[in-house]
């Protein structure tokens, strides 16, 4: 007779078992399995009764008001497409558009330094863009409303900007994603048309966006390091 | 109407820093027994309670609304109670609790009985080692499904199974000799 595992019982215990009929009829016929399991079940049930100390109804209100002070004030709105984000954000791409412009008299090992650093930077535009790009994924995703348009717009002109600059760049890690977000921001931007036919898939281009962006991110960090 | 958490947050993020409050109301009281099963601690267990909700203020734009606030709280709680244990292993001291319930004089032998019971538990859960802890306290006493508790503590679905299971090994052994017992009559 083949008999279930400790590892088993305990899951029965909770049921999350994987053959639960059978284990239940397993535990009628073989008396030590089904001293095993009582004698487990007891134990669970006894650890269950162990209470934690009980707080009264005014808890929340003390945890509160210790809690109030701490609080920093609330970040504005995360509408970031107001006029002076929107020129903070523009004034980004225009510098990093600067700097990504040759410089052939630069000596050979300062250009090739510099080289780098205009990637870090790009990156860690991207690594921002993308951070925002998901804030509106999910805010599309999770929202009732489609009041999205105007954000999308702004991000999809930052985007373009972006995906262009890490084209001439050879950079085509970044240029995959922002080429398949584009996408989803012209859709977002367009819903009444002049958008892809197909509805995007949010939690596809939201994972991409995140795995890319923690990827970049990362890299910020090594670059920071480095510099 | 009850407010959803996510419709909270949102109104928190658009600035109203009061409708917070509506989330510390939610979840305190389930944060507290969390921490303080983590920790055995009443003192830890307030600051658990604490940092959990300054924490998650501070980081609410990185909550999706996937989970409520309270799985995605408890997350943060379980994390913090797990460096908490860790600093107090690095720097032991004192403990200000001492799992040292006012020793009730008028408890009958059945409520003894079961505060050695508390004792024996809380001496036991000492000796999980961190993910045995966690995955079990949140099977065990949150009542989430082992999925969940895995999602939580980002452990596979295996690996949490594993981890209630060996704790479940040790509660028995230190468990054992309370089982079937029983106080003037009254099994336990």
């Amino acid at each position: 007779m083949k008999h279930p595992s400790e590892e088993e019982l305990v899951l029965h215990y909770y049921e999350e078992c994987d053959q639960p009929e059978w284990l239940r009829e397993h535990l009628r016929q073989c008396d030590q399995c089904r001293e095993v399991f009582e004698e487990i079940s007891q134990v669970l049930e006894l650890t269950a009764n162990s209470p934690a100390p009980e707080r009264d109804a005014s808890y929340a209100a003390a945890v509160w008001s210790r809690l109030a002070p701490k609080l920093p004030e609330p970040a504005p709105a995360k509408r970031w497409f107001r006029w002076p984000n929107m020129a903070l954000a523009a004034a980004a791409v225009a510098v990093a558009l600067v700097i990504f412009q040759p410089h052939p008299e630069a000596p050979a090992p300062v250009e090739q330094a510099t080289a780098v650093n205009r990637g870090a930077v790009l990156r860690m535009e991207v690594a921002s863009h993308l951070e925002e790009s998901e804030r509106f994924l999910l805010e599309v995703m999770n929202s009732e409303d489609s009041h999205h348009t105007e954000w999308a717009e702004d991000l999809l002109h930052s985007n373009r900007l972006l995906r262009q600059t890490a084209a001439t760049r050879d950079m085509e890690d970044m240029g995959g994603v922002l080429e398949e977000l584009e996408l989803a921001l012209t859709e977002a931007a367009h819903p009444d048309g002049g958008g892809p036919a197909e509805h995007f898939d949010g939690p596809e281009i939201l994972f991409r966006v995140r795995a890319v962006g923690a990827r970049l991110s990362d890299q910020e960090v090594i670059y920071a390091n480095a510099f | 109407v009850p407010s959803s958490d996510l419709q909270i947050v949102k109104e928190v993020r658009a600035g109203d820093r009061e409708a917070f409050r509506l989330l510390v109301d939610r979840y305190s009281h389930r944060i507290f027994r969390l921490g303080y099963r983590m920790t055995g601690n009443e003192d830890d267990a307030e600051e658990v309670v604490q940092e959990t909700f300054l924490r998650g203020y501070k980081s609410l734009h990185k909550y999706d609304g996937r989970a409520s606030f309270g799985t995605w709280a408890f997350r943060i709680a379980t994390n913090y109670a797990l460096d908490l244990l860790r600093s107090r292993q690095r720097h032991p001291e004192a403990s200000t609790d001492d799992q040292a319930e006012p020793a009730a004089e008028a408890l009958q032998e059945r409520l003894a009985a079961s505060g050695e019971i508390r004792s024996r538990y809380q001496a036991a859960l000492g000796l999980l080692s961190e993910k045995e802890r966690s995955a079990f306290l949140l099977r065990h006493h949150e009542g989430m499904s082992i999925p969940e508790a895995g999602a939580m503590l980002g452990l596979s679905d295996s690996a949490t199974k594993h981890s209630v299971f060996r704790a479940v090994q040790k509660l028995r052994q230190a468990l054992a000799p309370f089982v079937g017992s029983t106080v003037n009559g009254v099994r336990l």
